[in-house]
């Protein structure tokens, strides 16, 4: 039997509400930065006290081209072009039918297409271009389009789990045959739909996320988009890249139990952090640190705790939740917190929970508060989204750091 | 790859369940008359024969959702409870719920946001045709959506391929009068000829493939490619060499293929990388190819349709009008104006 190949990471990028790029992101996360702040997108007369993390500064260095696309696009571009600059590659990628791209997104081009019906529904002429920002297949092919990619292009649509499924799927996708390299991405924009539906569903928090906290009322919702390239080892190997980081395997299970609440038990979570572990050949105790999904809603904030007890036991590693520093950003949170990951394997400096000051003393596992200097060999992300879909990666340090 | 065909469903233009495209496909009554009563914005062609979801809000599913929910049912009717538990379920969509989203939105925006509907905003993400199915059927596998403008089902495939044990790989869409609306201000539908043997109108539906391991006797997926081309003119003699190749992989050559079905619509405009590719391909000529369009009208899930009902009649043993057809050995062939191009190869 042939040992699978190991699936490098040779670049990574992310555009958050704390900054432009992965490394302002995670400075400002290890400082205890907090991006939340007065939702200035859009208005919203029901909602707009709720404070998000969104993105403020402009993201007018894109080309001509990508600023007509949908504000998800041009947030997916900007991470995207990150991570494969990073990666030593250009605007265009070499041996383009050997590229995969899969990107994550839960609203894709939502803001656009509120546009379109607010336009239509006041009598005034709207663009039909808008409407077809709608696909969510769109955030793929424009960054296929861009990068010049021709092996699978699809965007994975998974709610929540949207970006880390990309990752785990992009790795098998090397893994197993079917591509050489892939452009693994989750993006998504704030919109008005999001803003009322998780208004409407009593889940956004007046006071910002506070993940595992035990005032913890709910979340903050915010956008950003998170990218890695990954590559086949022997690919990076030969061309002397710099490996980042490995993906060392990932799983994914379906709750099969509500269209929007989790298994109160976390059943299908535990699963997938089970199928991850597997994957990657080790146990429990070899975790460093886990980047939970930790949203602040009681719910997923009781589950999410319950199932991590289960796997890990009496070993429990550091966990941390960064959402209450950059948000929920929905399809993008999985990619965005992997690239987190990434960087804490990379730096040995892990991110505290910020927005908890008072850990939940129900909860079973209790969350790093403050960062915290510690060399870590492998991280895990969790996320999980609507529906049941949950998501799991484990990520291991690269050689050069052990 | 091998993938065995297990099971398979269908809700769409050419009939609900296995049974009635069969018999449309004997008879060779392609349903594109009805179709075309979508010209005039009617929601739900094909609801009066979908039963409501026994599921919390199945009253309030959408058309998409129902469609779904019926293919990917039938396609598991003859799992056991246990393979149904460990199923894993890829589903491929273009637009999603478009009438959850429409619903949505237009309340928000008569109401000013004071009377936020909760429903309509969970059965609007992408997963919620996935999700519901795994709930229906207590599917605790590996669960994707993927959403692409086509193709979505043979992407599906690719990554279905990639997960151990059975697999139900579903792709669906609806018919949203909005989406037309928009399609018409866009002189979307411009370019068709005004033509009533034209297949390009608007659709919708669902299908669903029951895939795993393949076994003797079944219909088997031998080779399949799902990629995204530069929108120009195609390369010929690269994409000849990349069908010599996926037939390589699947160990059958030219002379093997008893028929090749695509996506033609009949749309000069829009039919211009396929025909180039076939008309540098003299030994096609010889070879039966038909169109699954006329099956299925347009639609984002259109090729997930077509796929199916090439499965159907290869197991039937013959194509409508092509009555020497064995269908042992079919190349499903998709290149579209969107850039996307898939291909598979089919064998019984």
């Amino acid at each position: 039997m042939t040992t699978p190949p190991r699936i490098a990471i040779t670049g990574i990028g992310c555009v958050t509400s704390l900054g432009m790029n992965a490394n302002e992101t995670y400075h400002a996360l290890i400082q205890g930065q907090r991006g939340l702040g007065r939702l200035t997108l859009f208005s919203s007369g029901r909602y707009g006290h709720m404070p998000v993390a969104g993105i403020l500064r402009s993201l007018e260095g894109l080309p001509i081209r990508i600023r007509r696309k949908s504000r998800t696009e041009q947030l997916a571009f900007a991470a995207s072009r990150e991570a494969l600059q990073q990666a030593g590659y250009g605007d265009a990628v070499p041996s383009p039918a050997g590229w995969g791209c899969l990107a994550g997104t839960t609203v894709a081009g939502m803001f656009s297409t509120e546009d379109y019906f607010i336009q239509t529904w006041f009598d005034k002429p709207s663009a039909p271009a808008k409407l077809g920002h709608h696909l969510a297949g769109s955030v793929s092919q424009t960054l296929a389009d861009s990068f010049g990619i021709q092996g699978l292009v699809t965007t994975l649509s998974t709610a929540c789990a949207s970006g880390v499924h990309a990752v785990v799927m992009g790795a098998a996708l090397i893994r197993q045959g079917a591509a050489r390299r892939v452009l693994a991405c989750g993006a998504d924009s704030l919109s008005r739909m999001t803003l009322n539906g998780f208004g409407s569903l009593l889940i956004m928090d007046p006071a910002g996320g506070r993940p595992f906290d035990a005032d913890r009322r709910g979340l903050s919702l915010g956008e950003a988009a998170g990218a890695l390239v990954l590559e086949h080892e022997d690919e990076a190997l030969r061309r002397k890249a710099r490996i980042l980081a490995y993906v060392a395997g990932g799983g994914n299970t379906c709750d099969a139990y509500h269209p929007s609440a989790p298994d109160p038990e976390g059943r299908g979570a535990e699963a997938a952090m089970r199928q991850a572990l597997v994957e990657a050949g080790i146990g429990p105790e070899k975790i460093g640190y886990v980047n939970a999904h930790g949203t602040g809603t009681p719910d997923n904030d009781r589950a999410e705790s319950l199932a991590l007890a289960r796997v890990f036991a009496n070993q429990q590693p550091l966990i941390s939740s960064t959402k209450g520093a950059i948000g929920h950003t929905l399809g993008a949170a999985g990619a965005v917190e992997s690239v987190i990951c990434v960087q804490a394997l990379m730096t040995s400096t892990l991110p505290g929970t910020i927005g908890c000051s008072c850990p939940d003393p129900e909860l079973p596992v209790k969350p790093l508060l403050k960062s915290q200097t510690q060399a870590v060999c492998f991280t895990m992300n969790n996320a999980f989204g609507f529906g049941g879909n949950n998501g799991c990666a484990v990520f291991a340090a690269a050689e050069s750091a052990r | 790859m091998n993938l065995g065909v297990y099971g398979l469903g269908i809700a769409s233009p050419a009939g609900i369940g296995k049974a009635t495209v069969i018999e449309r496909l004997k008879n060779n009554t392609a349903p594109v008359p009805t179709l075309r009563s979508a010209e005039d914005a009617t929601l739900g062609l094909f609801l009066p024969a979908l039963p409501v979801p026994a599921l919390s809000g199945g009253r309030r599913m959408s058309p998409w959702l129902r469609m779904a929910l019926s293919a990917g049912q039938e396609a598991v009717s003859d799992c056991s409870a246990e393979q149904r538990n460990a199923l894993n379920i890829v589903s491929a969509t273009g637009f999603g719920s478009l009438k959850h989203t429409a619903d949505f939105l237009t309340n928000l925006i008569r109401n000013q946001e004071s009377e936020p509907q909760p429903a309509n905003f969970i059965f609007s993400v992408h997963n919620a045709a996935a999700t519901q199915t795994a709930i229906a059927l207590g599917s605790k596998g590996a669960n994707y959506t993927l959403s692409s403008v086509d193709t979505g089902l043979e992407q599906a495939l690719v990554l279905a391929d990639k997960l151990s044990g059975l697999s139900l790989v579903l792709a669906a869409d609806e018919y949203q009068p909005l989406a037309n609306e928009s399609q018409h201000k866009a002189r979307y539908w411009k370019a068709v000829p005004v033509d009533p043997s034209s297949s390009a109108c608007p659709g919708e539906g669902a299908a669903a493939v029951l895939v795993g391991p393949a076994q003797p006797g079944q219909i088997t997926i031998r080779s399949i490619r799902a990629g995204f081309l530069p929108r120009k003119a195609p390369d010929v003699e690269l994409e000849q060499a990349e069908i010599n190749c996926l037939l390589a992989e699947a160990g059958v050559t030219w002379r093997d293929l008893d028929a090749v079905i695509t996506n033609a619509s009949q749309v000069p405009a829009w039919d211009r990388g396929l025909d180039a590719v076939w008309s540098h391909w003299p030994v096609t000529t010889e070879i039966p190819r038909r169109s699954y369009k006329p099956w299925t009208g347009e639609f984002p899930s259109a090729s997930g349709c077509g796929l199916a009902i090439t499965i159907l009649a290869m197991q039937m043993g013959g194509w409508p009008d092509v009555h020497e057809c064995k269908m042992k050995t079919v190349l499903f062939y998709n290149r579209s104006r969107f850039g996307f191009r898939s291909m598979v190869v089919l064998q019984r």
